[in-house]
């Protein structure tokens, strides 16, 4: 696949689940592309919707509505009923390294698990010395760890060894959920070291989700940012930072704590933030946000506003911005 | 040296170090450890170790009727001059066979239902299942054995069908309740992204995890068995005389209280040390599972 | 001002089944009247068994082989369980990581709050009669800027969001008078524009009522707004401490500055190559220094001899580090 291509294309997805509260709207029709080659970030808080985006896109839920495009494929399915072959062009990567291994496992069966489901490396020797490979890949000592189990590594190695499972099928595509946050900052630092070496040795695409913001600066190209359930503002990544438009976005960006007094000078403009997330089950009408809005006007409370184009590629959905 | 070096393979394997150290903190689980084995250790050993191994069986002794404890008849002698030491310990290899028996035949398919059940918990198999488990649950356990008991001829085989056939719902509910929650880790999240066969699934990542409240549970239902076994022998639905079985010596001897108590006394205390031997090696393996926290 | 609190030397080890795991290896730390600390450090480096220890809360597997933690000139470690109780009635308190786990679930947030209330040994509590606990809860809910105050004392814990939870978790360790506060990651499961909400208000309360508060997190930016004075742990010691300003402009120990680096920056520089190699073995640490292994100014003292905190320059800027201690 050349570079920049569309790799991933997700159109109107919805998500809802039924529970004994009511319906809960986790996703209501957004739309985005991932490009060969690149790392999308996709941020926002509890109950944005993130998380579940990552989750339908690999197939752990049906999508109510919309579609899934990979590589012209459909895939607006769940991974049961996927194609096997598409199946290993995808991985994905959880945020809590303590429960995405299986703690009655050894490291080489969790790694070895994808290589035999997909049938690469069929005999014992060559999955031996493919896990060895991946091991390295992802800087941990193959000799010493082939035999331990996830209860005896630390944080970042359980999650150094999840990502050695995602690539062991040579994927061209991985959704990177919270990756670090239950990481240490210096273990952060390493791990978001092997992940970027991985994606230029390996051509890979990233579907990169966190929710936090001086992070998704150093690695993605474009962000989209979420808030219950919808995107409300995408822009490459320079761009998102050096003039947030929305005001949930400026609220996010002046609310993160930064170390330096640089870092400082570079937040916009002090939005105070108020009041909690509404419930995701019956979410105010009109725009969104406008229950938090500090510049919410009439029209914010009964219309639902539309995508408007501020700049070239930055797209806001929010009445204000289309004046 | 070719052993040592297996046998610590296989130690490094099922961190067996870890295990013992969690197990050995409560020093009456290791009570109960010993107790188990030397229990069973009797029950094998029976034949070998009992100065009149014949009288368990067909053999009488009517000329030593009602003999209290003494040093040729440690725990005296019953109504027909029997040795009740020498039927105790063969007492014991009877009640761990029935045990055995009933755990063997409950537990695998009472796990696997359960397992499956969890694995599509909200489909018909889960609704199915539950269902008619919580049927058989409902009912009080001495009661429902004792009714389905009373329907065969009375033996020690059918006690041991009777037995069998309301315990395994138990190991149903206990797997099911594991399986549900083991079922939305991540790890099977993956597994299932990545295509494994829902049977893998199951019985590869899935049951490894519940293992610890299970083998808990077959430990503690030792007790519970023998308890339930001993309780159709004294009501007369199981083993008939004249198998030395714990309970139909205690029936038995219950008549001649308080005067030939040792009849009665010595195979009443043999269920205790039984029951309570496993109940506290059990908790000794529940601490074994106990989930550490950070 | 005579130390408030005070932990000499403390040597606290753990028993497991693979031998002790010798965590706190001498800490040293200092705390005054009314003073604002934060201990930052990251996972396994002892921060909360330090906080365990000057509560009397650590477990059962916990050795204590050395060291003092004296609290208004009363040794902790050695007083009868009556004073320590007493202590933590009247003057300690603590705020934890996860207000949902600290919350009993199944009694309403009234009750919760109003046994605090009761027992607090502040009046007499067999006068304390419904109608004056609810009015105590009501106002120190309205301490944490809860809104809807009675309606939040009619829920139970599960009916509010994470923010609402930690408020009142707050609002119970601050519902009577105290001298010292503990936070442990308070902040940590909540979100980000709650988090700056929920960490304003407690720098707030603190300030009102002249608090002492000890701030424990391993995100540096949760401490840098909130507290004045910072102390850096790592493997069991206390390794650097100054005037918050001042250790994020001027790190000294090669370990905060290796931390300091790691943090990703709003400017977009990229990744930097974090702190080479992992936490040492607690069953056989390194002698002498404990981050030797990894530090790459690493000299022959340092894998000889622990160095002491001790201030350099006479800056209130503490160091324990052969690079500036003389010797």
């Amino acid at each position: 696949m050349e570079k920049n291509e569309d790799l991933l294309v997700v159109e109107n997805l919805t998500k809802h689940f039924k529970t004994s509260f009511g319906v809960v709207r986790a996703i209501d029709d957004i739309n985005f592309t991932v490009k060969s080659g690149e790392t999308f970030g996709l941020v926002g808080e509890s109950g944005s919707g993130k998380s579940t985006t990552g989750y339908v896109v690999m197939g752990i839920y049906t999508p109510t509505s919309g579609r899934i495009l990979f590589k012209g494929n459909d895939l607006s399915m769940h991974a049961k009923k996927r194609p096997k072959g598409l199946k290993k062009n995808l991985a994905i990567v959880f945020q809590d390294p303590a429960s995405s291994l299986n703690p009655t496992k050894t490291v080489k069966d969790v790694i070895g698990q994808p290589l035999r489901i997909q049938g690469l490396a069929k005999t014992r020797e060559e999955r031996d010395k493919r896990v060895s490979e991946l091991l390295d890949a992802v800087e941990l000592p193959s000799q010493d760890f082939k035999e331990r189990r996830p209860k005896d590594l630390g944080g970042g190695e359980r999650q150094a060894v999840a990502i050695a499972r995602a690539i062991a099928t040579n994927p061209s595509f991985i959704v990177l959920d919270e990756p670090t946050s239950a990481l240490d900052v210096s273990i952060q630092a390493k791990i978001m070291k092997v992940l970027m070496k991985l994606q230029q040795e390996l051509n890979l695409s990233y579907l990169f989700i966190t929710h936090d913001l001086s992070l998704m600066r150093n690695v993605s190209s474009r962000v989209a940012i979420m808030y219950l359930a919808q995107i409300v503002e995408f822009a490459p990544t320079p761009i998102f930072f050096r003039n947030p438009v929305h005001p949930y976005t400026q609220m996010l960006l002046s609310s993160i704590p930064v170390l330096t007094d640089d870092e400082e000078k570079l937040k916009p403009k002090e939005v105070t933030s108020r009041g909690e997330v509404p419930s995701a089950i019956n979410p105010p009408p009109g725009c969104r946000f406008h229950t938090r809005c500090p510049f919410a006007t009439g029209i914010c409370k009964t219309k639902q506003p539309s995508f408007v184009t501020v700049e070239p590629d930055h797209q806001v959905a929010c009445h204000l911005a289309a004046k | 040296m070719q052993v040592m070096e297996k046998i610590r393979t296989i130690a490094k394997r099922y961190d067996i170090k870890r295990k013992w150290f969690r197990f050995s903190r409560s020093p009456l689980s290791v009570v109960g450890l010993i107790v188990v084995a030397v229990v069973i250790f009797l029950a094998l050993a029976a034949p070998f170790i009992t100065p009149y191994p014949r009288q368990a069986g067909l053999q009488t002794n009517l000329r030593d009727r009602f003999l209290p404890p003494s040093s040729k008849n440690l725990f005296g002698t019953d109504q027909l001059g029997r040795d009740v030491f020498t039927r105790t310990i063969f007492g014991f290899q009877y009640s761990l066979m029935m045990a055995g028996v009933v755990l063997l035949l409950v537990v695998p398919p009472g796990v696997v239902l359960g397992l499956i059940a969890g694995y599509y918990r909200g489909g018909w198999v889960d609704m199915a299942v539950m269902r008619i488990s919580d049927v058989f649950i409902a009912v009080p356990p001495l009661v429902l054995a004792l009714s389905i008991a009373s329907v065969l001829t009375p033996s020690a085989f059918n006690a041991m069908m009777a037995v069998s056939l309301m315990w395994w719902p138990w190991y149903t509910r206990l797997t099911y309740n594991a399986t549900s929650s083991v079922r939305n880790e991540y790890f099977v999240q993956a597994s299932e992204v990545m295509g494994e066969n829902s049977f893998r699934i199951m019985f590869s990542e899935i049951l490894p995890n519940c293992l610890g409240s299970i083998l808990t549970k077959i430990t503690l239902d030792v007790g519970w068995v023998i308890l339930l076994g001993s309780a159709l022998s004294f009501v007369g639905l199981g083993a008939q005389p004249p198998t030395p079985d714990l309970g139909t010596m205690v029936a038995g001897g219950s008549i001649f209280l308080p005067g030939q108590w040792w009849i009665s006394m010595f195979p009443a205390m043999a269920i205790v040390v039984v029951i309570l031997g496993f109940n506290l090696l059990g908790d000794g393996i529940r601490d074994i599972f106990v989930e550490e926290t950070r | 001002m005579e130390p408030f609190l005070e932990v000499r030397n403390l040597f606290v080890g753990f028993k497991t089944y693979l031998g002790k795991l010798n965590v706190l290896n001498g800490v040293d730390f200092t705390l005054r009247e009314s003073e604002k600390v934060g201990i930052i450090g990251e996972s396994g480096c002892g921060k909360t068994s330090t906080m365990k220890a000057i509560l009397g809360i650590l477990a059962s597997n916990a050795v204590i082989e050395g060291g003092e933690v004296s609290f208004r000139g009363q040794d902790m470690l050695k007083i009868r369980k009556k004073q320590l109780n007493q202590i933590r009635r009247k003057n300690l308190t603590m705020i934890f990581q996860d207000p949902t786990a600290a919350l009993n679930p199944v009694f309403k947030i009234e009750e919760l709050l109003g046994d605090v209330i009761k027992y607090s040994g502040d009046f007499d509590h067999e006068k304390a009669t419904k109608k004056i606990l609810r009015g105590k809860s009501i106002a120190a809910l309205k301490e944490v800027s809860l809104p809807d105050p009675e309606r939040v004392l009619d829920s139970y814990p599960f009916q509010l969001s994470g923010g609402m939870r930690q408020r009142v978790c707050i609002a119970m360790s601050l519902a009577t008078a105290k001298d010292l506060l503990i936070a442990d990651e308070p902040t940590t499961s909540l979100d980000v524009t709650i988090q700056d909400q929920v960490l304003r208000l407690m720098k707030d309360l603190v300030d009102k009522r002249n608090l002492s508060i000890i701030l424990i997190s391993h995100a540096l930016g949760t401490v840098k707004n909130t507290v004045d004075t910072v102390y850096v742990m790592y493997a069991g010691n206390m390794i650097e401490s100054s005037e918050t300003q001042k250790l994020f402009s001027n790190p000294l120990h090669p370990y905060t500055q290796g931390l300091l680096k790691s943090v990703p920056k709003l400017s977009g520089e990229g990744f930097s190559e974090g702190i080479p190699g992992r936490i040492p073995d607690y069953i056989n640490p390194p002698p002498g220094c404990r981050f030797n292994p990894r530090c790459q100014h690493a000299m022959e003292i340092c894998r000889k001899e622990r160095p002491s905190l001790l201030e350099v320059n006479g800056e209130n800027h503490k160091v324990a580090c052969w690079l500036y201690n003389k010797r």
